[in-house]
């Protein structure tokens, strides 16, 4: 061992800090691109706000939608810090995106807004029912027992524009189940609330696999595919906010773990299953893309949309629109 | 039950190699693709700043490293494909700053049980009974030299930096770093040869 050797042998032993020791760093950072950009837009957003055809149309769509964003939000009191998405796909790390500033800050600014919501959890015994409709028209209705004790229902109606116009079907969804014996049995490892939820994003994932809403603190192969764990955070938010009760600091806690997770961005607008635009949040697993679609004023989960390959606004759409939540009493009973 | 992973997935991302030269010039045009360095090397950053100046306030400094960084990227040499000695540069004229909050860090490492502050796996197998007993005459040492001195001796033994990339960071010539680190542990090698251990950090920073 040399002298030099053991001055590096002193060296004080500090972990490399956590997502959440960066935030504000990465915030100040933003805010500072944020200034960049507005600066150099200022002169030049009329000029944005016009319709174009061709390639340059979603991008200036993106810049449209972004300040609408922000103007609703500063109507509402709310910080408005927005980083205009890029038009190209994004800095790429192996073919996908890594870090996303504009998301991370809307995400935010949604935890921000929805924490302020007034809080109403059902009671152990009602359930919560939702109803979204896919591109064809197609309602699915969908009944979950808050406490998990009784059997949920399932029910859909097909579109005017789907292959077998008004036909009906329902399923017994059961009780509920581990996404492990879902994949086995086809249960749905849903309830339709879950009061211990953590409002601490960093608890979240732990709280989902404790559950058996996910699977991933024990299947290894997860970690070895690149993007999962945005998969993980992308699906399960989509599939909590269409069909359960979530209190204020839950849906919050699920923004920040979104804004937590660094394959996120933003791809405005996008339009859902029933033609509404709203802010996508998109990610890419495996070759695909998949986008959890959020209304820019109220931050109200809107629907999903997925690609097979790179998202594509002319692609045939795949995705479900969320069209009503509520609480009721019984499975069956509308709202 | 395992936590999140989401820092596990951030370091496999760090771990891709990306040209950060290019990464740069985009962002001379497209601002928002300067996250990408952040995304990259601000936990290398933290840890450094952590490592110099204690935690408080950490936070802080790296935002004001990046920022600077950010401001200054027009004049960043798109021939340099590894942007970290140029981030490390910028941390370091930050922390030259914050001297006192360093020196103050010196002194709480020398007061620290050196089980506590060697917690890491390869530190521990490096770290020979040598090292240990000299620990705090070796901290002391730090404390009193020249600042040029210490920040080329920590970045090359705390931070693995080359003597080229020291050069570059600091902007000053390798032949200053090399005489810089000659120095550096010419004075810390006095310890080996006579540990100090009636001096503390308070008195060096009494006669700073």
């Amino acid at each position: 061992m040399t002298d030099l050797d053991t001055i590096t042998a002193i060296r004080p032993a500090v972990d490399l800090p956590t997502n959440a020791d960066l935030v504000g760093a990465r915030r100040r950072l933003g805010d500072a691109i944020s200034r960049e950009i507005d600066a150099t837009q200022a002169g030049s957003k009329e000029c944005d706000l016009a319709p174009t055809a061709g390639p340059l149309r979603r991008r200036r769509r993106v810049v449209r939608l972004a300040l609408g964003g922000g103007i609703a939000a500063a109507a509402a009191g709310l910080a408005v810090i927005f980083v205009v998405p890029s038009s190209s796909p994004g800095p790429l790390h192996g073919g996908r995106p890594v870090i996303h500033l504009a998301a991370v800050q809307f995400l935010d600014q949604a935890a921000a807004a929805v924490v302020q919501q007034p809080s109403s959890p059902p009671l152990p015994a009602q359930f919560v029912y939702s109803e979204t409709e896919g591109p064809d028209g197609t309602l699915t209705e969908t009944w979950l027992s808050v406490d998990g004790l009784s059997r949920g229902l399932s029910r859909w109606t097909a579109g005017t524009r789907a292959p077998d116009p008004g036909a009906t079907g329902s399923n017994d969804l059961g009780t509920p189940c581990s996404i492990v014996q879902g994949e086995a049995s086809g249960c749905l490892p849903l309830v339709g609330y879950y009061p211990d939820l953590p409002a601490d994003p960093n608890a979240v994932l732990a709280y989902l696999n404790q559950v058996g809403l996910i699977d991933t603190a024990n299947n290894p192969s997860y970690d070895a595919r690149p993007g999962w764990e945005d998969n993980v955070v992308g699906k399960t938010v989509s599939e909590l906010m269409a069909s359960s009760y979530l209190l204020p600091a839950q849906q919050a806690a699920l923004f920040k773990l979104m804004a937590e997770t660094p394959g996120f961005q933003i791809v405005s607008p996008v339009t859902d299953a029933i033609g509404r635009s709203g802010i996508g949040l998109e990610w890419t697993f495996e070759g695909g893309t998949a986008a959890v679609i959020f209304d820019p004023t109220t931050y109200a989960y809107l629907g999903t949309r997925t690609w097979p390959g790179p998202a594509d606004p002319n692609a045939p759409y795949d995705g479900d629109a969320l069209v009503k939540l509520a609480v009721v009493a019984s499975a069956g009973e509308q709202p | 039950m395992t936590g999140p992973a989401v820092g596990r997935l951030r370091a496999k991302h760090r771990a891709e190699t990306v040209n950060d030269a290019t990464v740069i010039e985009k962002s001379w045009s497209d601002p928002a693709q300067f996250g990408v360095l952040f995304d990259k090397y601000a936990p290398l950053i933290y840890r450094y700043i952590v490592r110099r100046v204690g935690r408080p306030g950490t936070d802080d400094l790296v935002a004001e490293t990046f920022v600077a960084a950010f401001d200054g990227r027009h004049r960043y040499d798109p021939a340099r494909s590894d942007a970290r000695p140029w981030l490390y540069g910028i941390a370091t004229n930050i922390i030259g700053r914050h001297r006192r909050d360093e020196l103050r860090q010196l002194r709480i490492s020398q007061a620290i049980d050196a089980r506590a502050i060697v917690p890491g796996h390869a530190d521990r197998v490096a770290l020979d009974t040598t090292a240990q007993s000299l620990r705090g005459d070796l901290t002391i040492a730090l404390a009193g030299l020249a600042e040029g001195d210490r920040d080329v001796l920590v970045l090359v033994a705390w931070e693995d930096l080359t003597y080229e990339e020291v050069s570059y960071a600091l902007a000053i010539p390798v032949g200053t770093v090399r005489s810089r680190l000659h120095r550096a542990r010419r004075q810390l090698r006095l310890v080996f040869d006579q540990p100090i251990t009636t001096t503390t950090v308070k008195e060096v920073l009494t006669n700073d």
